[in-house]
């Protein structure tokens, strides 16, 4: 059951970490369009400081703003996997979406019109599938959630 | 050209500020592949006998591959060529990072600089258009305010450069030139950087890579992702065969080679570095393994310290030469030598050298100007890269090299003054015939990169199955040359590829990837059909060029492949081989063998005609024998 789940970044002890090397942008890219260009990908390595690197794709908003702010009512959600879908043809690629997503998850690249955002790779999402830290993962937030409270309560119980 | 490669050259005319653009051909590509293979043919080309390696007439050729950032792993490597200061020879230098797969966005797989610049300048490529600009404002600046302060300018913290610090500025032999915060490429290429005044080369684009079959090139990828994994590398990253060499016998160079005895190593264990100062994971472009990790140190003297790394080499040339018992020391010496542009290898193998000189009261504190140069004082090992980096003090008597520094304090020095044609050693190599033969053989001098070690720590199954047990074996002498022959074709490979040759080879031992595997790579990449033989013959073909560079440029002959006569006088005291030396006829033999392997003259060293010719190296041919 793919309906629910996100793409997570979950760390764990070193060195179950990001590393930072980019392969997620690169085989997005890939996918999508068959080449290899980082800046067409829907996942974005975003460098927080020298030492330290933060994938950053759609969260997948319950009521996602970019939704909300398109005036041509192009973007709907997919009904297999929730994911964002963009109707090209309904698309002005006017860039109000890009504005609003507080997270700058979608985006419209210079050679394209309509915005590029993670359709989840309609269930199999390659980033996923290559990071070879295998950090990213495919996840419903609530099992995180669900695993931290576990956690947390066997540290509270020592 | 649409697949694999980007398809142009971009040629910089330092001295009259004139910019062309080349394109890169099949024919050309065919032969000679990428990267290290096309910048020798390129310095061969274009160098001739007699040009000084800092004279404008000299060429600083960046290069990468046709695999190159792509996602195929660790597709992250570019080759900087030109004449070396150090060996008077080829020098050649690989580095990773980010840089080389945005080079090719930006448009270009290779770049000639000749001439000088007037003024301090740097190139920009943006996007397939080229521009030299002002580096006056830099000029002085270490090599990471450098990048810094060029993505300010530019504003873009995207752009990714390659530079020099004060070292390269300087023309400091020692020096090498930086991307990021520690990816080097060294052998002297720094200095020649900074002979043409050229501060940093900054490369941004959007030029995507396309490949001719993206259904097997995915196929391939996918497999050596899934399937090629080093826990273990991932872990301890390269400073992990610090480890592996303690627990083998082997030892790293440890107080100038004078013993393989340590006796505080534990203090600077890969162990104790993770527990103590490894923050997260540093990959370089596309690289499922990441034995590159950042470091940040959070108490005592050196708080604050951050960089990336250490590599293995800035182990050996912090910790295990100079015998440092402290990490955040070693680390340290590891952030000033990044910063200040100088080679972690060559600086301390001559800082390891100048401790020897003071132990034996070759040198006084008055040559040192009252620094002493006591092993495991870091003090003096962190004073000695500042001064090298700026010529000042006894930095200017060590900065350009072990060769250079042994003939300046002279006095005997020389003895210990391990350099194998100018570039120095970082290594015991005493009873490892098969790490001998590839270090005096290597194109580059002295080096651990051209015939990774094929004596007894690697069980590589080819070379036992095609070349015999003996090959194999620390003192075995039968089958060294042939082995070593295909090991040097190997490790070529890679460096024309413009992918990582710790991934692609070491990490695999030699026998995870075949020459069918990279042909199969190269041919979903490219489209271009480059059989198993022909792929090994064009590794073969590069290794010759260098060769004939170094014979025809570098006055290079049989006297010159030898090791430093410490090893044939001086017997070691490691457990395994106590008391032994090399033996001058253990080394003749192999060098024969490996001369008719290779098709060399026995004297001269120079490729045979015949052999030049079936390489289709006709024009080199006419240079050498008409």
């Amino acid at each position: 059951m793919i309906k629910g789940k996100k793409i997570v970044l979950e760390e764990g002890k070193f060195p179950s970490v990001c590393s930072g090397c980019r392969l997620c942008e690169t085989v997005c890219s890939f996918e999508h369009e068959e080449i290899f260009a980082p800046w067409l990908s829907r996942i974005k390595v975003v460098k927080v400081d020298h030492l330290t690197d933060y994938p950053l794709t759609c969260k997948l908003c319950k009521n996602p703003p970019c939704k909300k702010a398109c005036p041509q009512a192009a973007i709907s959600k997919n009904k297999n996997t929730d994911a964002l879908q963009i109707d090209s043809e309904l698309c002005i690629g006017c860039g109000e979406c890009v504005l609003a997503c507080p997270f700058g998850a979608i985006s419209i690249p210079r050679e394209k019109i309509s915005p590029i955002v993670c359709n989840l790779c309609d269930g199999d999402p390659k980033c996923v599938k290559y990071c070879p830290t295998e950090v990213l993962k495919l996840k419903d937030e609530e099992a995180v959630a669900k695993r931290k409270r576990s956690n947390a309560s066997v540290s509270k119980g020592e | 050209m649409a697949f694999g490669y980007a398809g142009k050259i971009l040629r910089v005319d330092l001295t009259s500020n004139k910019i062309k653009e080349e394109e890169l051909k099949e024919d050309f590509a065919k032969k000679f592949i990428g990267a290290r293979g096309i910048n020798s043919k390129i310095l061969y080309d274009e160098v001739k006998p007699g040009v000084d390696p800092f004279s404008p007439e000299n060429r600083l050729i960046f290069g990468t591959g046709p695999l190159a950032g792509t996602m195929l792993p660790a597709g992250c490597r570019f080759t900087v060529t030109a004449r070396s200061p150090l060996t008077m020879g080829h020098g050649d230098a690989n580095a990773g990072g980010f840089f080389a797969p945005e080079l090719k966005f930006s448009g270009f797989d290779h770049i000639i600089f000749h001439g000088r610049s007037k003024k301090p300048s740097y190139l920009f490529i943006n996007d397939g258009k080229a521009e030299l600009r002002s580096a006056e404002q830099i000029w002085g600046k270490n090599t990471w305010n450098t990048q810094e302060l060029i993505q300010k300018e530019l504003g873009d913290e995207d752009i990714q450069i390659a530079c020099i610090g004060p070292a390269g500025e300087n023309m400091v032999k020692n020096a090498c030139i930086i991307h990021g915060l520690k990816r080097a490429a060294a052998k002297g290429m720094g200095s020649v950087m900074g002979s043409k005044n050229l501060k940093a080369v900054a490369v941004r684009g959007r030029k995507g890579i396309r490949v001719a079959d993206p259904k097997e090139f995915l196929k391939i990828s996918e497999k050596i992702l899934t399937k090629h994994k080093r826990p273990d590398l991932t872990l301890y990253g390269t400073p992990g065969s610090v480890l592996y060499e303690v627990n083998t016998g082997y030892s790293p160079a440890t107080k100038n080679i004078q013993t393989t005895r340590f006796p505080g190593i534990e203090k600077i264990s890969p162990k104790l570095l993770n527990q103590k100062y490894i923050y997260r994971l540093k990959a370089c472009f596309g690289c499922s393994i990441s034995c590159g990790r950042s470091y940040v140190v959070k108490h005592g003297q050196f708080k604050g310290l951050y960089g990336e790394g250490p590599e293995l080499a800035a182990m050996w040339s912090w910790g295990t030469q100079p015998q440092v018992t402290s990490l955040p020391a070693v680390l340290k010496a590891d952030v000033l030598s990044n910063q200040l542009g100088i080679d972690c290898i060559e600086a301390g193998n001559t800082i390891a050298f100048a401790m020897e000189c003071y132990q034996k009261g070759i040198i006084t504190d008055e040559d040192t100007g009252g620094i002493k140069l006591e092993w495991g004082n870091f003090k003096a090992v962190h004073s000695i890269l500042e001064q090298m980096a700026n010529r000042k003090g006894f930095g200017e008597i060590l900065c350009d090299g072990v060769k250079d520094a042994a003939s300046r304090i002279g006095r005997g020095s020389e003895f210990f003054a391990h350099t194998i044609k100018g570039q120095s050693v970082p290594a015991d190599l005493r009873i490892k015939h098969g790490s001998v033969l590839g270090y005096i053989t290597s194109t580059r001098g002295a080096d651990h990169l051209r015939g990774l070690i094929i004596d007894d720590v690697l069980p590589i199954e080819y070379i036992k199955k095609n070349y015999g047990e003996e090959a194999l074996m620390s003192e075995g002498i039968k089958g060294k040359g042939i082995a070593l022959k295909w090991i040097q074709e190997m490790t070529t490979l890679p460096d024309c590829f413009g992918i990582c040759k710790i991934f692609y080879i070491l990490s695999a031992g030699y026998s995870v990837f075949t020459f069918e595997n990279f042909s199969a790579m190269y041919k979903a990449a490219t489209g271009i059909d480059v059989s198993e033989k022909d792929m090994l013959k064009a590794c073969e073909r590069v290794y010759n060029v260098e060769q004939a560079f170094n014979v025809r440029v570098g006055g290079f002959s049989r006297k010159d492949d030898t090791v430093p006569p410490r090893f044939f006088n001086e017997p070691t005291d490691a457990n395994k081989w106590k008391g032994k030396t090399l033996k001058k006829e253990n080394i003749d033999e192999m060098l024969d063998d490996y001369y008719t392997c290779r098709g060399w003259n026995k004297s001269t060293t120079a490729p045979e005609k015949e052999k030049l010719l079936e390489l289709e190296l006709d024009e080199i041919a006419k240079d050498l024998y008409e």
